[in-house]
């Protein structure tokens, strides 16, 4: 089978190295082709009855992928050198298209040409690889033709025209995208494929429908070559490109080789730069350095204004929202001394797809042909996007998910296809068969083999209750309080077994990694596990035997630990009460069955468990959430009101953290590098400054030095306003960096901690039904007792880093979604209710401030300028945080109480 | 000076997982298996070398990278996972030595030559008198990585590699026929691209048989990757030598920590590889002596 070995050369990073590897070529490749005989094989992806076998070149895999996975498309030969070429240039776009070969409801089949004896082609002399490449493609096609025979007919798709001319030459059937979809005769298809601007193939029926716009808007990018140069000598200055969120029309780049920020003012300056792109930029000349003003985003081409709520951490917001230094308009003399450029080239782009919906316009005369239409996206640091449609009936009024695909110096947009998706990277579809056959027979019922199994504690005898938040289906963690002979408690936390359930490699445990946690929104959830999982087998319900994994501790009264154990369970929870419930049962006097007895107790033991916390530094940080009652028949929000936190809730969340340290102590004991765990990085300076700017312009000194010395000044920013310390909470909290799972070998000990809770270690373990981590932490703990072995994942240490990072993302996503949901529901219950309303001042800009208002968690600009006014007539108070009309008496400071009125526009 | 592979995938395991098991437990009863293990000497050697090694084995340094292509069930040169390498083996390639060989596993090229059996040189080095003395010497070529350094003679790595071929040899050679006598093996890499332990003994053992000492059986040894049966990336790679006639396993090597399953579908896959070799050095044997055979009857 060994056919032959040839050389080939590589040269590698750094050094020019020789590297001669093997190369074995064979006879026994199969085709996939079910109408072929001679190959032999057991799988044929491509069916007999295609209409013609599609073998596609890398530009076409690298920009029409939306197009290919669209079902419609089918019988398609992707070439290992195809793949290799996409692999290296775009490892999204591969990482799609290897998901689509491995699908197999899709008749996609790789073929491995470069190491089939018939295909393999050697680079000539003079040959450039990517000629090379493409010459392979050609032999790879025509050995498919000949191969298959007459009956099937082959096809080339290719968008360059070169390759399709030599092609046609070699006796190839070869077509371009748009011709090949236009032969489908689907005009749902033609939307999805991407125009190319580049000018390889002619485009028949597009002309520009706006000629007069002809004109250079955006100055052209410099070459690659210069921008190195220009780099290497000083002139330019590299960075990611971040744009201010409160005004798309401002955008910062923070340099490393000036060591500040760069203020960029404008889209000619942006010059089409992206938020999150890599640029080299320009700095403009000392004497345009004065504009620099904060705005709330009011240009004139693009006046929406967007009600937020408010953001939770530092990296909701804009890293430094405001300059810091800008001065007052009046005062002449003064520049800022923040360096203002322009963007001369995009190193690396951050093209991605986003969520929106299409700009209203009226319907072309003529439906059904190909229109025109401005996509806004719901993300306003991100410019309006071209597309063009044929069904644009479809798109209007629907959250749509648009690609970039280009932006020329001629249009004042960047241009885009549609792809509907999901908004927040929220994979919202049905769970497959393949996952749903992974569950335990139902309905489940406790086996006596899990009775029997010795690494299984039976604990159906003690009295286990369940506290969460009202009709809450998928109960993942239970609790039990019993007093010892000693005067101790024993205290046990259960929570629901569900590796037990979910084996790892998997495809349900797979589809769980990937969701990576539920979604919460306003009336409706997001499951990471099928329904049954999620709200029976493994929901730790009342009167039911359930498996649980639970951490038991011995403790005094006095909630000093005496001992911890570890153990997979068996509980049958007496009551799973609410938190309202549970409260109204400790504060019962008249109450004294035995379970409001064990309540009572855990509340005491809580109590100190928080001091004690406290004391260590932890902070009481505040966020503002809200509540909802819905309408159960328009899904319409009738009232709206901040949730209240209990006593009962703090109890719970007490053991909860108690049983996350103790579960992340005993995992990072036993696998010092691979545990997952969960960290806060504290914030730096930098971070706090807003936060410490606002605080003393009210006169108000905060001490950030540790995550203790906040603690206390938090605890003693009091005044006569009783919402006064619960607003600078919420701002010091809006400070914060999240908190993120990392794997514990990647970092070193003192990156562990946990700045909020002020817990040198911890991870989550205690809700596995709705993130992913927990269930790896489950894992590694039963890894730990030695119940079971540690799968495979944790002995590579990328991979495990990965998912880490996934559930990051996801964890990100989900918060932003559920955000989303709330504020769309705000949204909607203004929608009918304009009111007046109680708001405070958290940010004060030059031509307004942004208000929040407390009793809905929104946030929201106010504007005292008309717009397109760059508010002259204001003044701004950098140090007190002011704002000012001269002459006037007017002025507006930050903390300030404001009555505002709220309708829709 | 980047890391060598070898540090990264100690790193990279798990504290946890089962030591690497000093005996390897005999699934059959009547498999009775010896096993020298020989712990990794972490850091020992050119780290740069080692580097290389792997780089030329399976393509790339990060073990993130998968080895065998899901899409394509292909390993990047071309081969299916439990594919062996192109062997070619020739004898008498030295024409001075008692017995000599060439062998190559893909593009590994390994010589062999033997002296031997032949007195004592130093008698201080003879252990006793019943038995040979077998002594091994291994080098790689300056020439045989592609950054042409010179290889010191007696580091740590290649001091090992030839006590590892030693005892390899030795388990096999009957060394008490050759009573106060000494046999020696020189082995040199001429190009080194992977699995040169496992090339060097083969050679090595083509080399004694060329030379005509007794030998119990055939001493074969392949390396087996992890990767060649799950695409799990990492990479510790097995070396086993093999007595394939009497079924016995003189020499067990691992780089990294495995757990217990896998460390025995690793094996079971080299122990294949090693009797496919030992098949392949059994018929350039055979053809040698066939081709000896005509040149006596002329």
């Amino acid at each position: 089978m060994l056919q032959s070995k040839t050389f080939v050369k590589k040269t590698r990073a750094g050094r020019v190295q020789k590297v001669v590897r093997e190369h074995y070529l064979r006879d026994d490749i199969s085709c996939g082709a079910a109408s072929c005989s001679t190959c032999g094989a057991v799988e044929h992806p491509l069916s007999a009855d295609a209409a013609a076998i599609l073998v596609v070149d890398t530009n076409v895999v690298l920009h029409q992928i939306d197009l290919l996975e669209n079902p419609a498309i089918d019988d398609v030969v992707l070439l290992s050198v195809v793949l290799d070429e996409v692999k290296n240039k775009n490892l999204a776009v591969f990482n799609r298209i290897k998901a689509l070969c491995s699908n197999k409801a899709r008749r996609f089949f790789v073929f491995t040409n470069e190491h089939h004896r018939d295909t393999y082609v050697k680079e000539m002399v003079g040959e450039s690889p990517n000629d090379r490449n493409d010459r392979a493609i050609r032999v790879a096609t025509r050995w498919y033709q000949s191969h298959l025979g007459e009956n099937v007919k082959v096809l080339l798709i290719t968008n360059d025209r070169d390759n399709k001319r030599k092609a046609i030459e070699e006796g190839i059937n070869a077509e371009t995208v748009e011709s090949y979809v236009r032969s489908l005769a689907q005009p749902g298809l033609l939307d999805l494929v991407v125009v190319s601007t580049s000018g390889d193939v002619t485009m028949e029926d597009v002309e520009d429908l706006r000629p007069s716009k002809k004109k250079v808007i955006y100055s052209e990018h410099k070459p690659m070559s210069e921008i190195t140069a220009g780099l290497r000598c000083g002139i330019y200055h590299q960075g990611k490109l971040r744009v201010n969120r409160y005004n798309p029309f401002e955008a910062y780049v923070g340099s490393e080789s000036i060591g500040d920020e760069i203020v960029i003012h404008g889209r000619s300056n942006m010059n089409r730069a992206f938020d999150g792109d890599i640029v080299a930029v320009e700095l403009l000349p000392q004497d345009q350095w004065h504009e620099s003003k904060s705005f709330i985003a009011d240009d004139d081409e693009d006046d929406e204004e967007d009600v937020h709520l408010a953001p939770n951490s530092a990296d909701d917001a804009p890293r430094k929202a405001n300059p810091t230094q800008s001065t007052a308009a009046s005062s002449a003399d003064s520049v800022s001394s923040r360096p203002v450029g322009r963007v001369v080239g995009i190193i690396k782009r951050n093209w991605n797809s986003y969520c929106g919906s299409l700009e209203p316009m009226p319907m072309p005369a003529g439906s059904g042909g190909v229109a025109h239409a401005l996509f806004v996206s719901k993300d306003r640091r991100i410019p309006k996007i071209r597309i063009q449609t044929r069904q644009l009936g479809n798109l209007l009024d629907k959250r749509i998910i648009v690609a970039v695909d280009s932006w020329d110096v001629l249009s004042r947009y960047p241009s885009g296809h549609y792809v509907v998706l999901i908004e927040n990277d929220i994979n919202t579809r049905p769970f497959s068969t393949q996952v749903l056959a992974c569950l335990p027979p139902l309905p489940w019922t406790l086996s006596p083999e899990d009775l029997a199994n010795p690494n299984r504690q039976d604990l159906r005898h003690v009295r286990v209750f369940s506290v969460d938040p009202p009709g809450c289906r998928d109960i993942d963690d239970a609790l039990h309080c019993t007093p010892l002979p000693n005067g101790n408690f024993e205290v046990g936390v259960h929570i629901a077994d569900v590796t037990n359930f979910v084996h790892p490699g998997t495809p349900l445990d797979e589809e769980a990694s990937q969701r990576g946690t539920s979604v919460y929104l306003v009336g409706q959830r997001i499951d990471m596990l099928p329904k049954p999982l999620t709200e029976d087998v493994c929901s730790l319900r009342a009167d039911v035997e359930r498996l649980a994994f639970s951490v038991i501790w011995e403790m005094t009264p006095h909630a000093d630990i005496i001992s911890t154990r570890y153990t997979k369970s068996v509980i049958k929870s007496c009551a799973a009460m609410s938190y309202v419930e549970a409260q109204a049962r400790m504060d019962d006097s008249r109450l004294v069955d035995p379970l409001t007895v064990d309540l009572r107790n855990l509340n005491s033991l809580a109590k100190i468990m928080r001091h004690r916390r406290c004391e260590r530094g932890a902070l009481t940080l505040a966020s503002a959430e809200v509540k909802f009652e819905i309408d159960s028949e328009t899904h319409d929000p009738l009232d709206i009101g901040i949730y209240q936190i209990r006593e009962a809730n703090q109890m719970i969340e007490e053991f909860m953290l108690a049983a996350n340290i103790s579960v992340a102590e005993k995992i990072l004991k036993h696998f010092p590098l691979c545990s997952l765990l969960r960290r806060h990085p504290s914030p730096t300076k930098e971070m706090l400054e807003p936060l410490l700017r606002t605080a003393s312009s009210v006169g108000l000194n905060l001490d950030v030095s540790s995550s203790k010395a906040l603690a206390e000044s938090l605890d003693n920013a009091k005044n006569d306003d009783p919402y006064f310390n619960k607003l600078i909470r919420i701002l010091a909290t809006r400070c914060m960096t999240q908190a993120v799972y990392f794997c514990s070998g990647d970092l070193t000990f003192s990156e562990y901690y946990h700045y909020g809770l002020a817990a040198s270690l911890y991870t989550h373990f205690t809700s596995p039904i709705r993130r992913y981590a927990d269930v790896i932490v489950h894992r590694l703990l039963a890894a730990a007792l030695e119940i079971a072995k540690l799968p495979p994942l944790f002995q590579d240490g990328p991979q495990l880093t990965g998912v880490a990072d996934n559930l990051n993302y996801r964890h990100r996503n989900a918060q932003m979604a559920s955000r989303a949901s709330v504020e769309l529901h705000t949204l909607i219950y203004f929608r009918t209710r304009p009111m007046d309303t109680e708001a405070r001042i958290v940010k004060i800009k030059a031509n307004g401030f942004i208000v929040f208002v407390p009793k809905f968690g929104i946030e929201g600009p106010i504007y005292l300028t008309p717009k397109g006014d760059k508010g002259g007539d204001w003044v701004v108070d950098e140090v007190h945080q002011r704002v000012t009309k001269p002459g006037t008496n007017v002025s507006y400071a930050v903390l300030q109480t404001v009555m505002i009125h709220m309708e829709k526009r | 000076m980047p890391l060598s592979p070898r540090r990264l995938t100690a790193s990279l395991a798990p504290l946890h997982s089962p030591p690497p098991p000093r005996q390897p437990p005999s699934s059959a009863p009547q498999k009775t298996r010896r096993a020298t293990t020989h712990e990794l000497i972490a850091g020992g050697g050119n780290p740069s070398l080692s580097r290389q090694q792997r780089l030329g084995e399976r393509g790339r340094a990060p073990p993130a990278m998968e080895y065998v292509n899901p899409l394509t069930g292909f390993r990047v040169d071309g081969r299916r996972p439990n594919e062996m390498r192109q062997l070619k083996g020739e004898v008498g390639v030295v024409a001075r030595a008692d017995g000599s060989a060439l062998f190559e596993m893909g593009n590994t090229r390994v010589i062999a030559a033997v002296y031997g059996p032949r007195e004592v040189q130093n008698k201080g080095q003879q252990v006793n008198s019943k038995d040979a003395l077998v002594r091994c010497e291994y080098r790689m070529a300056d020439f045989s990585t592609g950054d042409r350094r010179r290889k010191p003679k007696g580091d740590r790595r290649s001091t090992e590699i030839s006590l590892v071929i030693r005892q390899t040899m030795e388990a096999s050679i009957l060394t008490h026929l050759m009573p106060r006598s000494q046999i020696d093996i020189f082995v040199q890499v001429l190009q080194a691209d992977g699995g040169t332990r496992a090339a060097c003994i083969n050679a090595a053992t083509l080399a004694l048989a060329d030379a005509g000492i007794p030998m119990r059986d055939i001493v074969t040894s392949c390396s087996a990757d992890l990767n060649y049966i799950e695409d799990s990336a990492g990479g510790p790679d097995v070396t086993v030598g093999f007595l394939t006639k009497m079924d016995k396993v003189t020499l067990l090597q691992m780089d990294a920590k495995l757990p217990m399953d896998t460390f025995e579908t690793v094996m079971d896959l080299a122990i294949e590889g090693c009797k496919a070799i030992a098949n392949y050095i059994r018929e350039v044997l055979l053809e040698n002596t066939r081709r000896l055979e005509c040149q006596r009857d002329h």
